[in-house]
């Protein structure tokens, strides 16, 4: 019990380092705005007041709730599939050769063109961004998958082998940590990128959800309601990676930390 | 009993050996040594079921073997008293009843209680072997596979693991195949020293050793070595940077 209450703290104590950075960059745009003016930059301060008035006449609960569905619904899809199938093709040498060209091409298609075919396919609606986070991430997902199943040890194996260990407690206990070492990194990954290709496409295919309101914004060349959109996407994504998939990290991967600030690095090769 | 019967195993077309046949006896402690590439491994993987022989075949009256590798091979995901309870675990058996042998035995075998919570990377390279030895040892097996399982160690380090593993061997009644490519290790653990030599020769050199395993004095090992590197098919099999070596 302790113990859990140590981690948190020092869980919470790790995020001064991370918000110190925060602070610089927040101060870094304040002297963006001192030079450029209010409607090149708005101050911060008019940015996050912009986002409290959003808060509160709830258009950004609703619009941000429309954005997560979108984001976290198309990252569920792509992480689910993109693991399992990655997993198996890792598994044959045969599968992995063939669906190897498949995922350069989805690689190489822009998000943007994703996002004029589910235009033409599902028309404005909530489809087309979920369609096109599901299909810009999946590749990500599967990359990993692939690695991690690619480069398992057959040298535990034998060791396990010889312990006599069922097929069951093999893929458990040797290959499952192994393939979701290779797995957390990339699914960080695809969700930051469904999160920006969510708003991308809304921007353009949808009527609701923040893309969309920034669409608007654009239109009525509101910058300060602009920057606070974008505040408003960045703070969930932090939210979301912070407050869910690090800690989910931290304790699943205790075995390979090392003390002292290996976490901020390992994020940022994550990024 | 452990035999095998005139096996051969060929990897990609070639030859790795052809038609060896090996007894080890019930509770005897036998040295495979010689350069490497001559099979002793793959001897020894035969006997592990890991891989089978082309030919040939392979007598078990063992029921329970245990191995250790020259690498410690945990599981980097896993503590070291997990790691160490990995053989139990396989087998179906239930936490309580085997967490204070892992304890005791870690003891014995020189490891601290607090070590067991650890990860492997936050364990030295002789404190990890102490934990694939205890993997292999808490299980109670009847047969002991050895693949080089000290080269990786210093010399003093070493020393001691050897007499730690031939007091447990003896301790348990155990029967023992110990890769080596040391003549000195082979000769002061074990009952027989096997000598193989590079395909197509194959088993060279059968050496029984005087005394027990463990209680030889320094003088004794290095005379038998001695009296071993004067036979001239030994010789060859250690080839002439080997006797320098040695």
């Amino acid at each position: 019990m302790i113990g859990v209450i140590k981690g948190i703290a020092v869980y919470f104590w790790s995020v001064w380092g991370a918000l110190v950075g925060l602070f610089l960059f927040v101060a870094l745009w304040e002297t963006g705005h001192a030079v450029y003016g209010d409607f090149i930059l708005p101050a911060p301060a008019d940015a996050f007041a912009r986002l409290a008035g959003f808060i509160r006449d709830g258009s950004a609960i609703s619009a941000s709730s429309d954005t997560a569905i979108r984001a976290i619904g198309g990252f569920a899809v792509s992480g689910l599939v993109g693991s399992l199938v990655g997993v198996m093709a890792g598994l044959s040498i045969t599968a992995a050769r063939a669906v190897r060209p498949v995922v350069t091409v989805l690689l190489g298609i822009p998000p943007i063109a994703w996002i004029v075919l589910a235009l033409l396919w599902f028309g404005p609606t909530g489809m087309t961004p979920m369609f096109t986070v599901v299909v810009t991430s999946i590749p990500i997902t599967f990359a990993g998958a692939v690695e991690g199943t690619r480069t398992l040890d057959r040298e535990l194996e034998d060791m396990a082998r010889i312990f006599r260990a069922s097929r069951w407690r093999i893929f458990v206990d040797v290959h499952l940590p192994h393939i979701l070492s290779y797995l957390f990194p990339a699914w960080i990954t695809a969700l930051g990128m469904g999160w920006k290709v969510a708003v991308m496409a809304e921007l353009l295919a949808s009527s609701d959800g923040i893309g969309a309101k920034m669409a608007t914004a654009r239109v009525n060349l509101d910058t300060a309601a602009t920057m606070a959109w974008i505040v408003a996407v960045v703070g969930l994504l932090l939210a979301v990676e912070y407050l869910v998939l690090e800690p989910l990290k931290r304790r699943t991967e205790t075995w390979r930390r090392r003390p002292a600030g290996q976490g901020a690095s390992a994020r940022m090769r994550g990024m | 009993m452990l035999a095998w019967k005139s096996v051969s195993v060929s990897r990609m077309g070639q030859d790795i050996f052809s038609d060896i046949s090996l007894e080890v006896g019930q509770g005897k402690i036998v040295s495979l040594v010689g350069p490497s590439g001559c099979g002793k491994t793959t001897l020894l993987m035969i006997a592990a079921g890991l891989i089978d022989a082309d030919h040939g075949s392979l007598e078990c009256d063992f029921r329970n073997p245990a191995m250790v590798f020259q690498e410690p091979r945990l599981l980097p995901w896993k503590r070291a008293g997990d790691n160490m309870a990995f053989g139990l675990v396989a087998q179906g058996q239930r936490r309580a009843d085997f967490e204070h042998r892992i304890g005791a035995l870690a003891i014995t075998l020189g490891l601290d209680l607090r070590d067991l919570d650890k990860y492997p990377h936050e364990l030295s390279g002789g404190m990890r072997q102490r934990v694939a030895l205890g993997r292999a040892l808490v299980i109670e097996p009847d047969l002991l596979l050895l693949d080089e399982p000290f080269s990786a160690l210093d010399v003093g380090l070493r020393q001691e693991l050897q007499d730690l593993l031939v007091r447990q061997i003896s301790e348990r009644g155990l029967t023992a195949v110990f890769i080596t490519h040391d003549l000195i290790e082979a000769a002061r653990i074990s009952d027989v020293i096997v000598v193989m030599d590079q395909h197509p020769h194959g088993i060279v050199y059968q050496h029984q050793m005087p005394g027990t395993p463990g209680c030889r004095t320094e003088r004794d090992i290095f005379n038998a070595v001695g009296d071993l590197l004067a036979v001239p098919v030994v010789a060859r099999a250690f080839g002439a940077q080997d006797t320098d070596r040695l």
